[in-house]
């Protein structure tokens, strides 16, 4: 594989797009020698993936390349056959959806985010719901967070009332409110399923925007797409699969959209 | 990105009530209910001798019927809004009161006799739960099973044991007075204590963390189970409280009729189902109101009592049922489609 090589290109070219990333710091999360087999079908062979600190790193490939199930195992939805997983260089156990989420990573998946029949104020707490005498919910301090989770991390234009039912906001805005959600119950790694697929010019641009913000602030975040041109305005680092494999790494300032574009015509 | 937190309470505010009325699932019904209202007040008011909606006596009987069903629809709504949906309740409406009846008969003090009901109907919203979500398989169907099951299951038992089907049903006096006295001579008890009720299911469902839960596993389980929420246990707890609250309507009605018995109320479950349509519930889970379902019990007893008292035949209230029903459907998916 091309961890090695990966981690000496990444440090040095990495600190001008993330001022606050001291050198050779241990990565944020690591997923090293995975595989996975469905019957005689390998799905994952020996990849090895990495997320910094302060970065958006893309996760490219075709159909059937293996980012499907590398963001399942990441999500702890799927348990590989080998590998295994380190935060901060420490070993952890992701090997439940909730065991990933204590280790930080949240999934954000397109179609399944949010409850859209539910206002964002519920959405932004299903689940996790701050609770006073008998179970009731402390419906003063949720309205009061949820204001300052849309206002501090979203600040999207028309969503003006945590009352608003998901349903009547448009895609890029319940994008950002997901996110926001994630963000505030201390997830700082982000794996983003083609959050931008369905989106309109205005609001992919926001949603773009958002991943940059979040880096910035110490959030990273994986970016899975098929288009290019949105990896590569937003991504510092790059790493292409094909065919279960890690097929490369490389940071913005290593390649070009041609090449990126080459490698995955070319697999 | 973090903005000044100054202008943050004027940007996010509580949506404005216009906006809020028309958004709420009740909003059509409750339209619906205060023009047939105010339609049968200006009757009355016009035909005193052949329209007699306002006499005291009128109003006083539709009160104390609107919670026979708003009390079984105000479970089965729960239910609903989880996403599932429960015929059942027409058989434990019956059979489960009918436990009580008998044990009380038999000697058991009352406060356990009630007991037994209650147990009755909480084994049941387990067994319609273990088998739909077990199995995978349409609540529907499960719960149109336990239908038959328990509507022929207890006259059956009551034969084997020489049993009566019909028993005289006397509850302790206080428990009766407290059941059926008329307030102010005119309020029927059973009418405040369905808005007692309400006032319960309204707050489980907007301000206990079930509520959130219950939305959340109706309006999209995948979404919720990614949000941490064990919709099967969320949805086996609704089970539960449809079946309890088809009880509590079944003792509240052998206190008031004084008589027990094993015969099957028909359709109480479909008028229970109709009542959340007509209440703006969604046949699909996730959307609906405690006041659609008060208002909705209310729309169905004054359609029953416009009947009456126009004399017409009584077919007319299945064929309303039966037209509220479809046009329910075809509002939620208008709605559905718009979003």
């Amino acid at each position: 594989m091309q961890g090695g090589d990966m981690t000496a290109a990444t440090t040095t070219a990495a600190a001008p797009a993330t001022t606050a990333t001291a050198p050779a710091r241990t990565p944020l999360f690591e997923a090293r020698g995975i595989s996975k087999a469905y019957g005689h079908v390998n799905a994952l062979m020996n990849v090895d993936f990495e997320v910094r600190h302060n970065e958006v790193v893309g996760l490219l490939g075709d159909n059937g390349a293996g980012k499907s199930t590398l963001i399942k195992i990441l999500s702890g939805v799927v348990i590989p056959d080998r590998g295994s997983f380190f935060r901060n260089g420490q070993p952890v156990d992701i090997s439940s959806r909730r065991k990933s989420e204590q280790a930080g990573i949240q999934t954000i998946y397109q179609d399944i985010a949010l409850v859209r029949s539910m206002s964002i104020m519920r959405n932004i707490y299903a689940g996790r719901e701050p609770l006073g005498p008998l179970g009731f919910m402390k419906m003063g301090e949720m309205r009061r967070t949820a204001v300052e989770i849309l206002d501090k991390y979203v600040r999207i234009a028309g969503i003006t009332s945590p009352d608003l039912l998901v349903e009547e906001l448009s895609g890029g805005q319940a994008q950002a409110v997901a996110i926001a959600r994630a963000v505030h119950f201390k997830r700082d790694i982000l794996l983003l399923d083609e959050p931008t697929s369905a989106l309109s010019v205005r609001e992919t641009e926001k949603v773009l925007a958002i991943m940059r913000e979040l880096a910035e602030s110490g959030v990273s975040c994986v970016f899975v797409t098929h288009n290019l041109y949105h990896a590569f305005r937003v991504c510092d680092r790059f790493t292409i699969m094909a065919h279960g494999q890690n097929v490369k790494t490389a940071l913005k300032a290593d390649t070009s959209l041609n090449e990126l574009t080459d490698i995955i015509m070319s697999h | 990105m973090v903005a000044s937190a100054v202008d943050s309470a004027l940007r996010y505010r509580r949506a404005s009530w216009q906006s809020r009325v028309r958004s709420h699932p009740a909003g059509p019904v409750t339209i619906l209910f205060v023009v047939m209202l105010a339609g049968c007040i200006v009757a009355s008011l016009l035909l005193p001798e052949q329209f007699r909606f306002l006499l005291p006596g009128n109003l006083s009987l539709v009160l104390r019927q609107i919670p026979n069903l708003g009390l079984v629809a105000l479970g089965v709504g729960i239910l609903m809004i989880a996403g599932e949906f429960d015929l059942s309740v027409g058989s434990v409406f019956v059979a489960a009161p009918f436990a009580t009846a008998v044990a009380y008969d038999a000697g058991v003090p009352f406060a356990l006799a009630v007991l037994i009901a209650i147990a009755i109907a909480v084994v049941i919203g387990l067994i319609n739960a273990g088998i739909t979500l077990g199995f995978r398989i349409p609540s529907f169907i499960t719960t149109l099973g336990m239908l038959f099951i328990v509507r022929t299951a207890a006259p059956y038992i009551v034969d084997l044991y020489g049993g009566r089907k019909s028993l005289p049903f006397r509850p302790p006096e206080g428990f009766k007075e407290v059941l059926t006295v008329d307030v102010f001579g005119f309020l029927p008890a059973q009418f405040i204590w369905f808005l007692l009720f309400a006032v319960l299911a309204y707050l489980l469902l907007n301000r206990h963390f079930l509520g959130n839960h219950f939305f959340a596993a109706g309006g999209d389980p995948k979404a919720a189970q990614f949000a941490g929420i064990n919709v099967n246990r969320t949805k086996t707890v609704a089970f539960v409280l449809s079946s309890v609250f088809a009880t509590i309507s079944g003792i509240f009605t052998i206190t008031r009729v004084a008589v027990a018995q094993t015969n099957p109320q028909l359709f109480i479950e479909l008028y229970a189902v109709a009542i959340c349509v007509i209440g703006g519930l969604s046949l699909f889970g996730g959307r609906g109101s405690v006041l659609g379902i008060v208002i909705g019990a209310c729309v169905l007893q004054l359609v029953q009592d416009i009947i009456l008292l126009a004399q017409l035949p009584g077919f007319y209230l299945d064929m309303f049922v039966g037209l509220m029903i479809v046009a329910g459907v075809v509002i939620n998916q208008a709605i559905k489609r718009k979003y």
